[in-house]
């Protein structure tokens, strides 16, 4: 009888924590959907700026995330993914790798503000870069970096002994077990892992204020400032004008909407990859 | 005289300080099955493994002696190119491990990786391995299938086809009927006194029934050390002590 009475006390204290855990969710989104869908107009994502904002579109600012997601890219991609083979498939030494694979955790917990911070001191500042397009993806392909290696690690660790050593057994060398087998079966793992960063910088504001600069325009050189949605939401949301705050909820919308895509992307990406890889 | 594939001289193995396989010499026949015999853990793999250098890839691994085999010579000496001679002397598993690809690439893998680009070449091969494992007409039609579709069976003959379009001397097959129902074991039993006619077959089981089913030499292995080495014929004219406790 008691243990009948646990049962539905357990039941119920967990059906309350589940609504608080879910609750500011709903509430974050319904909010800047509500709001954003009120202010959200063909203008917004069709035309650039007039009058500092205050008129025209944010096209700068949605062209300019992606052009500053797809460069941080092109760094983070190859090295990731090479980091990953080595610390998989090449590092003999266990302990080296816990030393390493350490770092790299570490380094996915830096606060965003530091990556910032060392994005204008380093590439900014020493370099001499200036705050451009190829500073901000330079100083994102370094916060992207830990999620994408990890998880390509992590898939080509799951590789099953038993396929490479097949491979081996018919005399593949090592780099063909590599590419032929291994980056086969853990792709789609590793693409999962590659969107998880776009989606985990995509929405970072703090590393961007001080490395980015900003353009009213699409930048016509990678030396040339850049202008993304979540610097553009953070000038509007502090400026005076309540036209501007409102129009930061329209953009704050589309935002959301690009990040959820890339995570529902990510996620049908790998289904479909562990269905079809398989011809 | 018998014409001796594989010749195994003063064989020690260790697996960091454990002592796997002590002081092993042991001469195959050419074109004959020779079936490796013994308990769990005597070391029976690590001999089919050896024979191939399968075992380089275990790192504590360390060996002493001579492995030399016919038209290629000391496979431990340096001038051995080891993916060459994994090609010649070719390996199958016990559970069977297709590579979740289609039937047709998991055959063509090996043809491939060794560079050839031919891709009719590639095709007669990959029909001829598939014909002489019995699964061309089982599969002809769905060779864009992927090779996971199949049954435990065909998967293991696939395994054995993916190794035969390399046209390999040798076959080192390590219980490969151990996943396999009786019927899909009779099959790749058959299978194997085929092949005999043109490769020398090393066989690893822990069944006698099948070792005297299929195979001509009987070896047997017992805490790495090789207890018994006899025609197989002979074993059931006259069974030692240690084989009358399987028999």
């Amino acid at each position: 009888m008691n243990r009948v009475i646990h049962d539905r006390i357990a039941k119920i204290i967990l059906i309350v924590v589940t609504v608080i855990t879910l609750s500011p969710f709903i509430a974050i989104i319904s909010d800047i959907m509500f709001k954003g869908i009120l202010h959200i107009n063909i203008e917004l994502i069709t035309e650039y700026p007039r009058k500092l904002g205050l008129e025209g579109g944010a096209l700068n600012a949605i062209v300019g995330s992606i052009l500053m997601i797809a460069l941080a890219c092109v760094f983070a991609m190859p090295i990731s993914i090479g980091g990953a083979i080595y610390l998989s498939e090449y590092l003999e030494s266990e302990k080296l790798r816990n030393i390493l694979e350490f770092m790299v955790d570490a380094l996915a917990g830096v606060p965003s503000i530091v990556f910032g911070a060392f994005g204008y001191i380093f590439f900014a500042y020493f370099l001499r870069l200036g705050a451009c397009w190829l500073t901000a993806s330079l100083t994102l392909a370094l916060m992207m970096l830990p999620i994408m290696l990890r998880t390509a690690e992590e898939a080509l660790r799951f590789v099953p002994i038993e396929l490479k050593e097949a491979a081996y057994s018919l005399g593949a060398s090592k780099w063909q077990v590599i590419s032929n087998v291994s980056l086969n079966i853990a792709a789609p793992a590793i693409i999962s892992g590659i969107l998880l960063g776009i989606a985990r910088v995509f929405g970072e504001t703090a590393p961007l204020l001080l490395t980015t600069g900003y353009n009213f325009f699409s930048p016509s050189s990678f030396l040339e400032g850049i202008a993304t949605m979540t610097v553009t939401i953070f000038m509007w949301v502090e400026s005076p004008f309540p036209e501007l705050v409102n129009r930061a909820y329209a953009l704050g919308f589309i935002l959301l909407i690009i990040v959820i895509g890339i995570d529902v992307l990510a996620n049908l990406l790998s289904r479909y990859f562990a269905r079809h890889m398989v011809k | 005289m018998p014409r001796y594939k594989i010749i195994i001289e003063n064989l020690n193995v260790w697996y960091g300080k454990k002592h796997v396989l002590k002081n092993i010499n042991l001469k195959i026949e050419e074109k004959k099955i020779t079936c490796i015999m013994g308990p769990s853990g005597c070391g029976k793999s690590t001999l089919l493994r050896t024979i191939n250098r399968l075992n380089d890839l275990i790192k504590e691994f360390k060996m002493s002696g001579n492995v030399l085999i016919e038209g290629i010579g000391n496979i431990y000496s340096d001038d051995i190119d080891v993916y060459e001679l994994r090609r010649r002397v070719a390996y199958i598993y016990q559970k069977p491990n297709p590579f979740p690809m289609s039937i047709f690439d998991n055959v063509a893998f090996g043809l491939r990786i060794h560079g050839i680009k031919d891709k009719k070449f590639i095709r007669e091969k990959v029909r001829e391995a598939l014909e002489k494992v019995g699964l061309w007409d089982e599969v002809k039609d769905r060779l864009e299938v992927s090779a996971l579709k199949l049954s435990g069976g065909q998967q293991q003959r696939l395994c054995i086809a993916r190794a035969l379009a390399l046209d390999p001397e040798v076959l080192l097959m390590d219980e490969p009927t151990a996943f396999l129902d009786p019927i899909a074991t009779e099959k790749i039993e058959k299978l194997i006194i085929e092949l005999s006619k043109e490769k020398t077959i090393v066989l690893v089981s822990h069944e006698i029934h099948q070792a005297l089913r299929v195979s001509d030499y009987i070896a047997f292995l017992y805490l790495g050390e090789l207890v018994e080495y006899t025609k197989t014929k002979e074993i059931l004219r006259d069974p030692t002590e240690i084989l009358k406790y399987f028999l």
